[in-house]
């Protein structure tokens, strides 16, 4: 058993590493004093939320051209247009990266191929039942898309640091063993997803939260597993303090002012309402 | 605003002359370019944590590949080698800067986003003497053997524990 203070004392030089920048800060500007805990951490939520629903923006939306989008608030003809990727283009990208990521005779690769072959995951809109229009989500935060980007640009950043640390976990003989386990029935709901012929009902919100329930249960020896828990959140502590440092960046600082300020619109308020409404009812349970 | 894109483009660039300069005359400058590129940001990282600057631990990294260029041929195992130089450097950094260390204060460095516990941690590792903080880094950070902290340090292996124990002693009584 390790000492405890031995093992504050690893984290806290991993800490230190992961900030380490291997090149000279030619011509940055200096670093603006540290903000107070709390300040960092509604940040960071902000930040986080933000994250969230750009993602979910672009989840819930798609088509397979690049669209333009116009600002939610306002008169049409006079309302900025922004040009975002579609959700199409997104999962493409994401099958095209995705031969790369993982050893082509793994299980994993095989599923990803299936899933990228058959093209299924596109098809999935489960909230276009609930009557919320493609591109609502979307269309509601396009006057922020635009200062969104870098920040996204920076969460893929620190991603890619993470990834390695990640990929030792899973990569390690005993838990690859472990999720090789529970890996095919996580196989065989996504299949079942990816196939439109047999894929469940999800405008059901029954269906869908046994879809849920079934792979919790299945997930259940890895999620429950102590040691690879603990190994998850020595990196999510780490993550979080990256995401902490993030959040107090001049672009994210100047974001969170954006949103406080556009979140006092009306016109944003009133449609936001009337989305979170739907979003609300449409969720399982 | 993207300061780890501005480094990584930075590093490509710096990678780059590398290159350039160890063209035509360097012994071997392919493995030499290709541990560069390797180890360079490891290498930085081990140096910052050793003589507590990120902008330091960047000349010493650069100053030890060159270093290691000139002993090329020498070189049995670059990498340990490149340690070793960068061990070398660190210690001999703080040799040099101990007048200037004593009447720096800490907040003159970059600050650092770590939790509350660790950025206790990492202050107390300041008021360390040299030696002590480097057989805690090669200890903790590079999970070295105390056989090999010690040969990594030039002393002998009680000397290395005694480092260790020290240094851990010194840490606990500080963050107390």
């Amino acid at each position: 058993m390790n000492d405890p203070f031995e093992e504050q004392l690893r984290s806290t030089f991993r800490q230190v590493a992961q900030q380490t920048t291997t090149t000279h800060d030619l011509g940055m500007p200096p670093p603006s004093p540290r903000p107070s805990r709390s300040r960092r951490l509604i940040a960071t939520g902000a930040l986080s939320v933000l994250a969230l629903v750009g993602v979910g923006a672009l989840v819930v939306t798609r088509g397979d051209e690049p669209q333009t989008v116009r600002a939610a608030a306002g008169d049409s003809a006079t309302a900025p247009e922004t040009t975002v990727p579609s959700i199409g283009a997104a999962l493409a990208n994401v099958c095209a990266n995705a031969s790369g990521a993982t050893s082509s005779s793994s299980a994993m690769q095989e599923m990803m191929d299936k899933l990228c072959a058959g093209g299924g995951l596109a098809a999935v809109n489960p909230l276009a039942a609930c009557g919320i229009e493609a591109g609502a989500i979307r269309d509601l935060l396009s006057p922020l898309m635009a200062d969104l980007e870098p920040l996204l640009a920076e969460l893929k950043v620190v991603f890619a640091e993470f990834e390695p640390r990640i990929r030792a976990i899973t990569d390690d003989p005993a838990t690859k063993a472990k999720i090789e386990l529970a890996l095919p029935l996580l196989r065989a709901r996504l299949e079942g997803l990816a196939d439109p012929a047999n894929r469940p009902d999800l405008s059901d919100p029954a269906v869908r939260q046994k879809l849920l329930d079934d792979l919790e249960a299945g997930m259940a020896p890895l999620a429950n597993d102590a040691e690879l828990k603990a190994k998850f959140e020595a990196i999510g502590n780490d993550l979080r303090a990256r995401l902490e440092g993030l959040a107090d960046t001049p672009d994210a600082q100047a974001l969170k002012t954006k949103i406080e300020i556009f979140g006092t619109d009306p016109a944003f308020r009133t449609q936001a309402e009337a989305l979170f409404e739907k979003v609300k009812d449409c969720k399982p349970r | 605003m993207s300061q780890h894109v501005v480094d990584r483009d930075q590093a490509a660039a710096v990678s780059a002359a590398f290159d350039h300069t160890l063209a035509p005359e360097s012994p071997a400058p392919q493995a030499l370019s290709d541990l560069y590129r390797r180890e360079r940001a490891g290498m930085v990282r081990l140096a910052h944590l050793m003589c507590g600057s990120n902008e330091t631990a960047c000349d010493i990294v650069h100053e030890a590949f060159i270093r290691l260029q000139r002993n090329w041929s020498s070189a049995t195992d670059p990498r340990a080698y490149l340690r070793q130089i960068v061990v070398n450097l660190c210690r001999a950094h703080h040799r040099r800067s101990a007048v200037e260390r004593r009447h720096a204060s800490v907040s003159s460095v970059p600050p650092l986003y770590l939790a509350p516990e660790m950025d206790e941690t990492w202050h107390a590792l300041a008021t360390l003497s040299p030696k002590r903080r480097v057989a805690l880094v090669l200890r903790y950070y590079e999970d070295l053997s105390i056989e090999d902290v010690a040969k990594v340090m030039g002393c002998r292996v009680g000397t290395a524990k005694s480092l260790i124990h020290r240094g851990l002693a010194s840490l606990r009584q500080e963050l107390q």
